[in-house]
C-alpha cells in the first residue's frame, strides 16, 4: 500500500490478499467491507501526522 | 403508590433502607415482570430464579437487622451477557462462547455484589457486542430495531424488568440503544470502570456502559463500579469522588456547546428541528448555549474508530476464526477479517491520529460545562436487520471522553428521541449536574405505552 494509492488501488491490494486467504468466493463475499475498509484506510492516510505525535492506546 | 417493578434503583434502594420494602418483595416482582414480557421482548437470555431469591432473602435478613452492604443493598441489576458471572454461562451472543462459564466475576460485577447488588440475571446482547441483530424487540413497536449491542439490557430497563443493567460500548453500543428505548445510558471516561472480565471486541475502544432511567441512577450506578482495577492495564488511577455530591453542585443553569457543523446535516429534519427546540427550552430555562466548531481531526474520527475496532477485534479472535469462522455472524466476521487485512502501520496511523483527535475535543468540550447532540441521526429505524447508526456516539468512544444520553421526547412515529451531553475526562459528576439539570429542566419520562 503506497502513501498515494487511490481508494480503488487499495481495495484492489485488500481484494488480492482476501483472495490469498480465503478463496475468491469468500473475497467477492467481502466486496462491500473491502470497499468500506479502502475508504477509511485512505481517509487516515490523507492526513499529515506530526512526527512526534505517539499512539493513544489507553488513553 | 408505584409497584415495585416500577421503582428506579435510587427509589428501590431508598425504600429497602427505610424497610417499607423487602429485597424479596422487589425481585419477586422482577422476576414476575420477565415472566409476564419476556415472551414478546426477548430481552433476557440467562436468569437463575432461585439464586436470586435466596441472595434476596440473605440481604432481606441483614436490612431487617439494619445492615447495609452499600448503595445497592437488596437491588437487583442486570448484566450484558458479556460480563464474566462465576458459575453463570457467557456466551455473549454467540455459538464460539456458547458453552463458556467464567470461573471468575468481572470486576464491575464484583463490585455490584459487594454494594449489596444482586444478580438479576444476563440480558440478551448482538453476537461479541457488534452489529448483527439480536433477537430482541423494542417494547415501543416491535417492528423498529431495539439498537444495539446493548439491546437486552436496554429493552430490559425500558420495559421496567430491571431498574439498572450493565451494557458495553465500543461504537455506540450503549447510548444508541438508551436513545432508542427512551431511557438513560452512560458511558464513562475510559478507564474509569473497570473492563476486566468482560468479553472484548477492541481493547482500547471498549467502555462499560450504564443503562438505567434516571440520571440519578446512572450517578449511583457509577459511584459503584469506578475505580482503579489493576487486572485491566487500561484502567485509570484517578481518585473516585462523590459523583452524587458532585452532580448536586449544579444548582445554576449550565454553559452548553451545540455544534450545528455536521451534525444538522446528519440528523432528519425532525431530529435535527427537535434538537433545536430542546436547545429553545433549555435557554429558557436560564442555559448559555454556545455554537462551537468541531476540530478537523473529526474528518477522520470515524475512519479511524472502524480501524482500530477491526484490528483489535481480528486480534481477539485470529484462534477462533482459524478453525470456527463459519460460526460467526456475517457483519462480525467481516470486520474481523477487514482487521487482518489491515497493515500495522495503518492502524498505527488511526491510534496517533485518535490522540489528536482525544486532544483536540478535551479543548473543544473544555469551553463550556457539557456539549450537546442528538444522540442519534434518526429515531429507532423500521429495520430489525440493522442495530442501527453509531456515527453520533462512536466519536466520543474513540475520543475516551464520558457521554451520557437522556430521553427528551418522541417522533412523530411514536418512538423515543434522546440529546447526548459529552464532558471533560474524569468530570464525570460536572457532567452528570448537566444532565440532570436539563432531565429536570425537560420533564420527560418515558414508558413504552404496553409495558408501562
Amino acid at each position: 500500500m503506497k502513501p498515494n494509492d487511490s481508494v480503488q488501488e487499495i481495495a484492489q491490494e485488500l481484494r488480492a490478499q482476501a483472495v490469498r486467504l480465503w478463496g475468491e468466493q469468500r473475497a467477492a463475499e467481502l466486496e462491500p467491507s473491502l470497499q468500506q475498509t479502502a475508504q477509511q484506510l485512505w481517509d487516515v492516510g490523507q492526513v499529515t501526522i506530526q512526527p512526534d505525535l505517539e499512539p493513544g492506546f489507553y488513553q | 403508590m408505584a409497584k415495585p417493578h416500577e421503582l428506579t434503583v435510587s427509589q428501590a434502594a431508598q425504600q429497602i433502607r427505610d424497610k417499607s420494602l423487602s429485597p424479596v418483595e422487589l425481585a419477586q416482582s422482577l422476576l414476575d415482570r420477565i415472566e409476564n414480557t419476556d415472551k414478546d421482548l426477548q430481552a433476557w437470555v440467562t436468569i437463575d430464579r432461585e439464586e436470586v431469591l435466596s441472595n434476596a432473602k440473605e440481604l432481606e435478613a441483614e436490612a431487617k437487622l439494619g445492615k447495609s452492604r452499600g448503595l445497592l443493598h437488596g437491588v437487583p441489576v442486570g448484566l450484558k451477557d458479556i460480563f464474566y458471572t462465576a458459575g453463570m454461562k457467557t456466551a455473549a451472543g454467540s455459538k464460539v462462547y456458547a458453552d463458556f462459564v467464567p470461573d471468575f466475576d468481572a470486576t464491575s460485577v464484583a463490585k455490584i455484589k459487594a454494594a449489596g447488588g444482586i444478580i438479576l440475571g444476563k440480558a440478551v446482547t448482538t453476537e461479541f457486542a457488534t452489529s448483527d441483530p439480536s433477537p430482541t424487540y423494542n417494547p415501543w413497536n416491535f417492528e423498529h430495531t431495539p439498537g444495539g449491542s446493548s439491546s437486552g439490557s436496554s429493552v430490559a430497563v425500558a420495559s421496567r424488568t430491571v431498574g439498572a443493567a450493565l451494557g458495553s460500548q465500543t461504537g455506540g453500543s450503549t447510548c444508541r440503544p438508551a436513545a432508542y428505548n427512551g431511557i438513560v445510558g452512560l458511558k464513562a471516561t475510559y478507564g474509569r470502570i473497570s473492563r476486566y472480565g468482560v468479553v472484548p471486541v477492541s481493547w482500547s475502544l471498549d467502555h462499560v456502559g450504564i443503562l438505567v432511567r434516571t440520571v440519578d441512577d446512572a450517578a449511583l450506578m457509577l459511584q459503584v463500579m469506578s475505580g482503579e482495577d489493576a487486572n485491566d492495564p487500561g484502567s485509570a488511577s484517578q481518585p473516585v469522588p462523590d459523583f452524587l455530591e458532585q452532580m448536586a453542585r449544579r444548582s445554576t443553569p449550565p454553559r452548553i456547546g451545540v455544534v450545528s457543523q455536521y451534525y444538522s446535516e446528519t440528523s432528519t429534519p425532525e431530529v435535527w428541528a427537535h434538537t433545536q427546540e430542546v436547545v429553545r427550552k433549555l435557554a429558557g430555562a436560564g442555559a448559555e448555549v454556545v455554537e462551537l466548531g468541531l476540530p478537523d481531526s473529526f474528518n477522520t474520527a470515524h475512519s479511524v474508530q472502524r480501524i482500530v475496532m477491526n484490528v483489535e477485534c481480528a486480534s481477539f479472535h485470529e484462534q477462533f476464526h482459524a478453525t470456527q469462522a463459519e460460526k460467526y455472524g456475517p457483519r462480525v466476521r467481516a470486520g474481523m477479517e477487514m482487521g487482518m487485512l489491515i497493515p500495522a502501520t495503518k492502524y498505527l496511523q488511526a491510534q496517533r491520529l485518535r490522540r489528536q483527535f482525544r486532544q483536540d475535543m478535551v479543548r473543544m468540550v473544555g469551553q463550556v460545562d457539557a456539549v450537546m447532540t442528538p444522540t442519534t441521526p434518526a429515531p429507532a429505524p423500521k429495520d430489525r436487520n440493522t442495530t442501527g447508526d453509531a456515527s453520533f456516539q462512536s466519536p466520543w468512544t474513540s475520543c475516551g471522553l464520558p457521554t451520557v444520553t437522556i430521553p427528551s421526547g418522541l417522533s412523530k412515529d411514536g418512538m423515543p428521541l434522546g440529546v447526548q451531553f459529552g464532558g471533560l475526562p474524569f468530570e464525570e459528576g460536572s457532567l452528570l449536574g448537566v444532565a440532570k439539570w436539563c432531565e429536570t429542566v425537560l420533564g420527560v419520562q418515558l414508558s413504552p405505552p404496553n409495558y408501562s
